[in-house]
């Protein structure tokens, strides 16, 4: 069974000899059918240009790409591919079933099945109530869910989600993390670019960094938060020896104020690190272990490969 | 399919353009002005002794020198941001991410100022014919041979200016199309120049560059066929040198020449990068 998404060597260069910047150097990257892959990075990391190459509008300058099995460009792929730009602009002057109507003809549908279709989605992204008003009318809210519709119209089997939940209220959040769970139920590929880590957290089977067009770390998101361990801790009159036996211990050690948070390897260490801070004597006031979340994993990668 | 609901769509955002409304109110200004002109003289103050039938073909020939002229500018106004404002806007990304081939855009955008454009033409043709026949009493059927032609002027300045859309700025794209306009309209002076100083060279030259922009020697034509001449049977200017006579192959050139714009248009935009993040 081919991949969802084949992609080796992509590169995109701006700029010419001096000015050359390479926005995406030599990705290599293959996410099969059915899998939520949550593309991570800093701005400017080249996230957006990887999914503008992958949807053609813009052009690599080396590498190669395949989605659904067929080469970057097919248009009959593109028939199962949806798409959901950043910061996605609208025809003002359209009303939301018009809208998606304009959109489902680009598929191809019929008329009876474009009246459906529409209806169908409006509601799912929640703007039945409103199929008769403006875009142009709309909130940043309201924009965004029109534009998760127009993605959808053509029940993808893969869809890319760029920054889908970036002007979106709590509410409108959760909804899209339930719109994406629901189509990764129905078997639904999803390359979802965020900076919503713990909505990454949440939907991701897996993860990608990354930074500077380089990716530096790709793994499955159950490996990749479970295995570390975090204890914050809060203690009176810690030695020197104590906090160097901490740090020994540790593999990843922050104090702020008078705060420590110690990551730790392996659950067991937990104990071992109480017993420690017990036995030197330290009145300990707060010990609260936790597991890392992603936004420490994500800075610590990030910080390692500046 | 997809082309035409493309096609469908850009008539439906033109016809709501600043640009198009304002055009139509003077359009309906020009139309109020033409009838008045030709009932002014109640076909004797102004034309003399000649006859009904030749008063009503002047003024017929007055209203669609000015169609042609405005049909012109208001395809080039409403055609100047059909891709490039689309890029600069970013909602070009939610059609170029669809099953569609790029030339279908093109294609779809083209054929959408097109039928707007000509549809205009047809209109305005038919209301201008109807209130000089009406004003005049002479109904000139020769004026729809005329008003086609006229319509081939509009859709050649929509595939320039579509050309120039793919790669330019609006403002560009305006001065740009503007100077080949005015500079084609004017090659007389050229060739004068060229007669004056007895360069036959120059008098080829400035015949040759009508190639560029050919809406001039076609609108040439038009009159032509509003008169029921035929090319080189006389000509429509007295002064005029035979270098300048239109050619009745002209409109054919026209022809090739709006195929060969919609395909440079293709080409630009096949390969473009369509992100202005970088």
């Amino acid at each position: 069974m081919p991949a969802a998404i084949d992609i080796q060597g992509l590169t995109k260069v701006y700029g010419f000899a001096k000015d050359e910047v390479k926005a995406v150097d030599s990705l290599e990257l293959k996410i099969d059918k059915g899998e939520v892959f949550g593309f991570l990075g800093p701005n400017g990391a080249g996230k957006t240009t990887t999914v503008q190459m992958l949807m053609q509008i813009i052009f690599p300058s080396s590498g190669t790409a395949s989605l659904l099995g067929k080469p970057l460009g097919d248009v009959q792929a593109r028939d199962k591919i949806g798409y959901l730009p950043e910061l996605f602009q609208f025809h003002n002057f359209l009303k939301a079933d018009e809208f998606l109507q304009f959109h489902a003809s680009l598929y191809g549908m019929r008329a009876s099945e474009r009246r459906v279709k529409v209806d169908e989605v409006l509601e799912l992204v929640g703007l039945s109530e409103n199929s008769k008003s403006r875009i142009g009318t709309f909130s940043k809210g309201m924009l965004q869910r029109i534009g998760i519709g127009q993605a959808i119209i053509n029940d993808p089997d893969l869809l890319f989600l760029d920054e889908p939940t970036s002007a979106l209220d709590p509410i409108g959040r959760r909804d899209v993390r339930d719109l994406i769970l629901r189509l990764r139920d129905q078997g639904t590929t999803i390359f979802l670019n965020s900076h919503m880590l713990s909505e990454v957290e949440m939907t991701c089977g897996r993860i990608g960094i990354l930074n500077k067009g380089r990716l530096i770390r790709i793994s499955d998101l159950d490996s990749l938060v479970k295995p570390a361990h975090c204890v914050d801790v809060v203690a009176d009159e810690l030695t020197g020896e104590t906090m160097e036996k901490i740090r020994t211990l540790a593999t990843r050690l922050e104090e702020s104020s008078g705060r420590l948070t110690v990551t730790l390897e392996r659950e067991e260490q937990i104990r071992e690190l109480a017993r420690m801070i017990m036995d030197s004597g330290a009145n300990l006031l707060e010990f609260t272990p936790r597991q890392v979340p992603l936004e420490d994993i994500f800075m610590q990668t990030i910080e390692e490969n500046a | 399919m997809k082309t035409w609901a493309v096609a469908r769509f850009t008539l439906k955002e033109t016809i709501r353009t600043k640009t198009m409304i304002f055009g139509l109110i003077f359009s309906l200004l020009y139309l109020a002005v033409v009838p008045m002109l030709s009932t002014s003289g109640g076909g004797t103050a102004v034309v003399g002794d000649i006859d009904q039938t030749a008063a009503g073909r002047d003024f017929l020939g007055f209203a669609l020198g000015g169609l042609n002229f405005i049909g012109m500018a208001m395809a080039i106004f409403t055609t100047l941001g059909a891709i490039y404002t689309e890029i600069e806007r970013g909602t070009i990304l939610s059609l170029v991410t669809k099953p569609l081939h790029r030339w279908q855009i093109i294609v779809g955008k083209w054929m959408g100022h097109v039928l707007l454009m000509s549809g205009y033409v047809l209109i305005m043709g038919l209301a201008l014919w109807l209130s000089v026949g009406v004003g005049s009493g002479v109904f000139i059927w020769r004026f729809f041979p005329a008003i086609a032609l006229v319509c081939l002027n509009i859709i050649t300045m929509v595939s320039l200016t579509l050309v120039f859309s793919t790669f330019l700025p609006v403002i560009a794209n305006a001065i740009f199309v503007f100077i080949m306009f005015i500079f084609t309209s004017n090659l007389r002076i050229i060739s004068a120049i060229g007669e004056t100083s007895d360069n036959i060279i120059l008098v080829i030259f400035s015949s040759a560059l009508r190639l560029i922009l050919p809406v001039s020697e076609v609108s040439e034509l038009a009159s032509l066929a509003l008169a029921g001449k035929t090319p080189g049977s006389q000509s429509i200017v007295a002064s005029e040198t035979s270098v300048f006579a239109p050619r009745s192959w002209s409109f054919i050139y026209e022809i090739t020449y709006i195929a060969i714009m919609v395909f440079l248009a293709t080409l630009v935009f096949r390969k473009k990068d369509l992100s202005q993040s970088a």
